[in-house]
């Protein structure tokens, strides 16, 4: 018998055979290869069975743990489809992260290349509330501190959304469509949008909400960082026809209620 | 060494249970939390670890440190689950003696290695660097596994014991992943525990697996199975009251079914408290009588 492999090619040549979980011609690789690895096999399994135990295993821990975050974009896609799609997916992006939870990041992006746009809109929507509910903790700007502040004070407030905050822009009413696949009931996936909406926490809980879009654009300079007086002067460009401080400080009543800004370092 | 904290039985601390463990104490004397579980920012996991910390004792417990690798340690994780440590004070860190991927993918399982020299020396190496990270011992714990390598030049358990002496780290013994590798592979179980060097076992692992026939496999997903509860019985007699954790990973029944698991093993470790005075006292008696 030849020398044994060192402990690297050992892992990497496993490494291959590891992740032909979703291939259609896995088995008979497996069989090719077994030959040439030092892997014990008795008269219950082959070698390439028993390296075949990890290799079904691994992909279905993988598959497994992104349909439980993209629970309505599975049931929308159907289990044959996700089936393949996944096996597409993983081998695009080989699980690189120490965290299972985060093997589906890249769904999303992935999707918006190989899928229609209202499956990309709600992958990435499932995406938002898993994101979101993990997002980092941060103190939140009170009321009180806005009151107090004097009107000379108030161009320079500093403005910045929660950690939590996802902004999304879909084709199609995707909140309205994520509901009824998790209910069991009928769904189009019909393009009548755009439909803007936030994803944020409040202490533990996820939240979401449709807003219009323009509210849905100054969120955006909100999460990007901005001042209270770049606020206004953005709502001024847009010539609502109303005092942009009194819009701005409308938005802030709302954000603040929702939880939605974050106190100043 | 220090003594091992007396921590007696607990159980994985999993999301299924979340309400109901902030809502009631549970029937258990500690928890293990999954390190890569609570590696993130914010949010409700890092909340409710925050909350069982206050009244129990916690283990952080990971699954991708990956210590076998021949790919380099993974530093940002390293200094992730140090941080995790910092801020939960678990009364010990342990991962698996495994490798999880190469080539700097993560496979996401715990993979088997061989049993030689070469890999011995590689992961003494590695458990150092870690040691020195995490400025504590780590303690590493034997995996299932579904095949073996035909250039092992020693046994899995002769392997673990060497390597505890050289790293300086100590042992989590599953008791089922002894059971299921030895129906795997042939060995005896009891003479795999009567290895296992006493004073580096800091803790024990007990879970269901499934018969698939031609093998065992180690599914978390069932009740543990009497054969088990057998070798937990010969592994306590052996090595003493090892503080115990019930694994319960897939299917998780509510919180109640885990109570009843940790009472089975409060019950045993009782009995062989009871043996064992009993063994005592006919001893000394005996010296009594013989003086
Ligand atoms: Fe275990």
């Amino acid at each position: 018998m030849s020398a044994a492999p060192s402990l690297r090619e050992l892992q990497h040549q496993l490494e291959g055979l590891f992740s032909l979980g979703g291939a259609a011609d896995c088995e008979a690789r497996l069989k090719d290869a077994e030959s040439s690895l030092p892997v014990g096999g008795d008269g219950r399994l082959s070698p390439a069975q028993r390296i075949g135990i990890y290799t079904d295993m691994i992909f279905a821990r993988i598959r497994d743990a992104i349909a439980e975050d993209f629970s309505a974009t599975v049931t929308a896609l159907g289990d044959d489809a996700w089936e393949s799609l996944i096996a597409r997916y993983v081998e695009a992006h080989p699980t690189d992260h120490p965290d299972l939870r985060l093997a589906g990041r890249h769904l999303p992006a992935y999707l918006r290349a190989t899928e229609t746009p209202q499956i990309a809109d709600l992958a990435s929507f499932e995406w938002a509330l898993i994101d979101s509910f993990t997002a980092a903790d941060a103190p939140l700007l009170s009321g009180d501190t806005l009151r107090a502040l004097a009107p000379e004070a108030w161009p320079a407030l500093e403005l910045r959304s929660v950690p939590s905050l996802r902004l999304l822009c879909a084709t199609s009413p995707i909140d309205q469509t994520r509901r009824k696949l998790l209910d069991g009931e009928p769904t189009d996936l019909e393009t009548v949008g755009p439909f803007t909406l936030r994803v944020w926490r409040r202490e533990l809980r996820v939240f979401h909400k449709r807003v219009p879009p323009f509210e849905h654009e100054a969120l955006q300079h909100i999460a990007r960082g901005t001042t209270f007086a770049d606020l206004c002067e953005w709502i001024a460009e847009g010539d609502t026809g109303e005092d942009a401080s009194e819009v701005a400080v409308r938005l802030l009543q709302g954000w603040l209620a929702d939880e939605l800004l974050m106190a100043a370092p | 060494m220090e003594a091992i904290p007396k921590l007696g039985i607990g159980i994985g601390l999993r999301t299924t249970h979340f309400s109901e463990l902030l809502e009631r104490s549970a029937q258990v004397d500690w928890f293990e939390a999954v390190s890569e579980n609570f590696m993130m920012d914010g949010g409700r996991p890092l909340h409710v670890l925050d909350h069982v910390r206050r009244d129990a004792p916690v283990v952080l417990h990971g699954v991708s440190l990956s210590i076998g690798t021949t790919d380099p340690l993974d530093e940002t994780y390293l200094t992730r689950l140090a941080t995790l440590a910092r801020r939960f004070e678990p009364e010990w860190i342990s991962d698996h003696l495994c490798w999880t991927g190469a080539k700097h993918h993560n496979l996401h399982d715990l993979l088997p290695l061989p049993w030689t020299e070469e890999v011995l020396t590689h992961v003494a190496e590695r458990v150092a660097r870690v040691q020195d990270v995490l400025g504590r011992r780590l303690v590493l714990e034997n995996v299932s596994s579904y095949f073996t390598f035909s250039h092992s030049t020693m046994s899995e358990a002769e392997f673990l014991s060497a390597l505890v002496e050289r790293a300086d780290c100590d042992i989590l013994l599953d008791v089922n992943n002894v059971y299921v590798s030895a129906f795997n592979h042939g060995f005896d179980a009891r003479a795999y525990i009567d290895t296992m060097p006493r004073d580096r076992v800091v803790q024990l692992h007990l879970a269901g697996h499934s018969d698939m026939g031609t093998h065992l496999l180690d599914t978390h997903d069932a009740p543990v199975c009497p054969e088990v509860w057998d070798l937990y019985r010969y592994t306590i007699r052996r090595l003493g009251r090892v503080p115990t954790l019930i694994e319960w990973d897939g299917n998780v029944p509510p919180l109640a079914t885990l109570e009843d698991e940790v009472s089975r093993a409060r019950l045993i470790c009782d009995e062989v408290d009871a043996e064992t005075r009993t063994k005592n006292g006919g001893a000394r008696v005996g010296r009594t009588f013989a003086a």
